[in-house]
């Protein structure tokens, strides 16, 4: 094995815990972005809609995941 | 009347051994042989049994997709254990639980009949020509001592060694005893040529190998036999040939036992032996004439006969594979025509399979899959108790107006529909989980916990229902329109946690947030419930429902409560795959209880606190 490859795995070895957390950051990203794009999806139900029972269980949806995303903003900003 | 043919077979044989044994001390020594090595082999599978469970599991879990791969897997395996039976319980045990198809499982134990043969070419390659026991002694030693040690990896390679001494101590014994036994009786007077030897040493070979129970032993004492010159190589082919039909006989009776796909895979075996052996017998000469170019190329002399009938035993079978592997999938479709799994009263579990005990992933696999099939039968039940069916629920039609379309709920009994669905299927997988949490402390028995609890949930949810139903069926046909229509609503609320869970299980699958669906799916439900209390509580004040009626329906809305938070936390175990990254990830983010809450019913700002 030649010195520079030596090296970089000695880096990958000491580095592994800024590495996992780089990856675990980036997976809660690609969940907020999923949770906001779900979130579009259901205020733009909600302003379609003109049933009021439905209109209360949409807004409850988009509360709870407005909350999730508060959530994951949270802990992305801790990491 | 069975067993009694059984014991009276048993009692001769003993005779027939016992008048062997005083007629003749080169017949002990020859049965000595075959004793020793059987126990060799028991004591090899022992061995193995140490380390296979993770291993091989491991190994066929990743072989499953590739024909060639299994096909491999299945002749270095027995290679290298030896022996067939153990690999046999994990394909059987993999086809239980769904890892594999019958079509792909009969390709691993193809691959397992020609595996066997490298036995005959170890004894006739090495075991004749060396002195034999002589490796024997150290192995029998080291076995004996590693054997006495605590640590399980120790105790297992002492259970090979000392198995593998065994065989070589078997093999010996062999040889020995026809050595000495040529001096006494010359059993090659009885040599017979043609159609007619064919076929009598053919039936020899079938009815050996049934006794002994193991086709490697019979072919180390056909090889023994024809090394002394007991046996013509002519009549050595034939009981070669019988001995491989014969060892179907041992496949057949170990799936006795099993369920159908067992049977199906015993049957497969069947069919392959008895092709090649029916295949080795009208094309004997071509495969005399095949092994004897074959051996020219390979270097073995013309006169090295043991050798000559290891490279016939493999030639001939992998003949079979060549012919049999593109047939695999219609004979597949024909096994699972032809043995259908008997419908029972009461339904029984179709994932379960106790050699899975031994392996366990496929155990815990085993059991996810059979907690699935207890969902799809709990829900039926539930689904069918509050007046609908599964197909209009998991439509894509507007839920209100399903309810609206069956208004009127039928009587259905739920304790029947409970003995024959669900009691039957629950008790199997917690025998299941019973047993093979008792043979393993590991990871999996973590996973078995909450798999029980899941189950535990399933079976209180069907339960919650019954309770349910008293007052549905009583207060559906109300006059009260305010009384029918909470009805509604429950029935209602109860269809859509079915339905979103449905939704969650297929979501899970393509990786679209199934955590955190169940946490939005969590929150609808506590809304529900306490909306629901509040509009019950204001029909009372009201005067538009009596106390009495308003007082069960605050009673039936607490089970149907029960009844979502059973199957939430059951999903929660069987349908979201925590292993995966992204499911890590929306762990983060889920909402506890309080949290929960806090989004239903924000908590009033107090304005002393802010001052």
């Amino acid at each position: 094995m030649n010195k520079i490859r030596l090296l970089s795995r000695l880096q990958d070895f000491f580095n592994a815990d800024d590495k996992e957390k780089k990856k675990k950051a980036k997976d809660i990203a690609d969940v907020i972005e999923k949770l906001q794009a779900k979130e579009r999806k259901i205020n733009q139900m909600l302003d379609d809609c003109k049933d009021e029972e439905m209109k209360k269980a949409l807004q409850l949806e988009a509360n709870i995941i407005s909350a999730q995303i508060e959530k994951g903003l949270s802990v992305l900003e801790s990491l | 009347m069975h067993n009694l043919i059984k014991n009276s077979f048993f009692v001769l044989f003993l005779c027939l051994l016992l008048l062997g044994f005083w007629l003749s001390s080169d017949f002990k020594t020859i049965s000595a042989g075959i004793a020793i090595f059987l126990f060799g082999m028991l004591s090899l599978q022992k061995g193995f049994r140490f380390f296979a469970g993770g291993m091989l599991e491991g190994i066929l879990r990743s072989a499953t997709n590739n024909l060639f791969k299994r096909l491999m897997f299945g002749i270095v395996t027995t290679t290298v254990m030896q022996s067939s039976s153990l690999l046999s319980i994990l394909v059987i045990s993999f086809i239980s639980a769904g890892l594999l198809d019958l079509a792909a499982g009969m390709g691993v134990i193809y691959g397992a009949n020609l595996g066997t043969t490298t036995g005959a070419w170890l004894v006739a390659g090495f075991g004749l020509k060396v002195n034999i026991a002589g490796y024997a002694m150290p192995l029998l030693v080291l076995g004996v001592l590693l054997q006495l040690l605590k640590q399980k990896s120790l105790q297992g390679t002492g259970h090979i060694l000392l198995g593998l001494g065994f065989l070589f101590l078997g093999i010996q014994y062999m040889k020995d005893g026809f050595d000495a036994f040529k001096d006494n009786i010359d059993l090659s007077q009885y040599a017979m040529t043609g159609m007619r030897g064919l076929l009598t040493y053919v039936l020899v070979g079938i009815a050996v190998t049934v006794i002994i129970q193991a086709s490697g032993a019979t072919m180390v004492l056909i090889i023994a036999a024809l090394a002394s010159h007991q046996i013509s190589y002519e009549n050595a082919l034939a009981l070669a040939i019988g001995s491989n039909i014969g060892t179907t006989v041992t496949a057949v009776l170990g799936a006795l036992s099993a369920d159908i796909r067992g049977k199906r895979l015993a049957g497969a075996h069947v069919l392959f032996n008895v092709f090649t052996g029916v295949l080795a017998i009208v094309f004997l000469q071509q495969f005399v004439w095949a092994v004897d170019h074959l051996c020219l190329y390979a270097g073995i002399a013309n006169d090295d006969y043991t050798l000559k009938l290891a490279m016939f035993h493999s030639v001939f079978n992998l003949v079979g594979i060549i012919i049999m592997m593109p047939v695999s999938e219609p004979m597949a479709r024909f096994l699972e025509k032809v043995m259908q799994e008997k419908r029972a009263t009461v339904e029984m579990p179709r994932f379960l399979n106790a050699s899975a005990l031994q392996f366990p992933d496929t155990a815990v696999e085993s059991v996810l899959q059979e907690t699935r099939h207890l969902y799809e039968n709990a829900t039926h039940i539930i689904l069918r108790a509050i007046g609908l069916h599964r197909r209009d629920v998991y439509s894509e039609q507007d839920l209100n107006e399903i309810v609206n379309k069956y208004k009127i709920i039928k009587e259905y009994d739920i304790d029947e529909a409970y003995e024959r669905n669900v009691k039957g299927l629950y008790s199997a997988i917690i025998e299941f989980i019973s047993r093979a949490r008792f043979t393993w402390e590991m990871r999996q028995s973590g996973r078995l916990h909450w798999l029980r609890e899941a189950n535990l949930k399933l079976v209180e949810a069907v339960k919650g229902v019954k309770h349910l139903q008293k007052n549905l069926l009583k207060y559906n046909r109300s006059y009260n329109q305010y009384l029918t229509r909470e009805y509604h609503r429950i029935r209602y609320q109860v269809a859509m946690v079915i339905r979103e869970l449905e939704n969650i299980k297929s979501i899970e699958v393509v990786n679209e947030l199934p955590l955190l669906s169940l946490d939005t799916l969590k929150g609808k439900v506590r809304e529900q419930r306490q909306s629901a209390n509040e509009i019950i509580e204001n029909l009372i004040r009201e005067h538009k429902i009596s106390p009495e009626a308003g007082t069960s329906l605050l009673n039936d809305n607490a089970y149907v409560y029960d009844i979502q938070t059973n199957l939430l936390r059951m999903a929660e175990t069987v349908f979201i795959n925590y292993a995966v990254d992204s499911v890590k990830a929306e762990k983060e983010l889920a909402l506890t209880d309080h949290e929960l809450l806090e989004v239903i019913k924000p908590s009033p700002v107090v304005e002393h606190e802010q001052n």
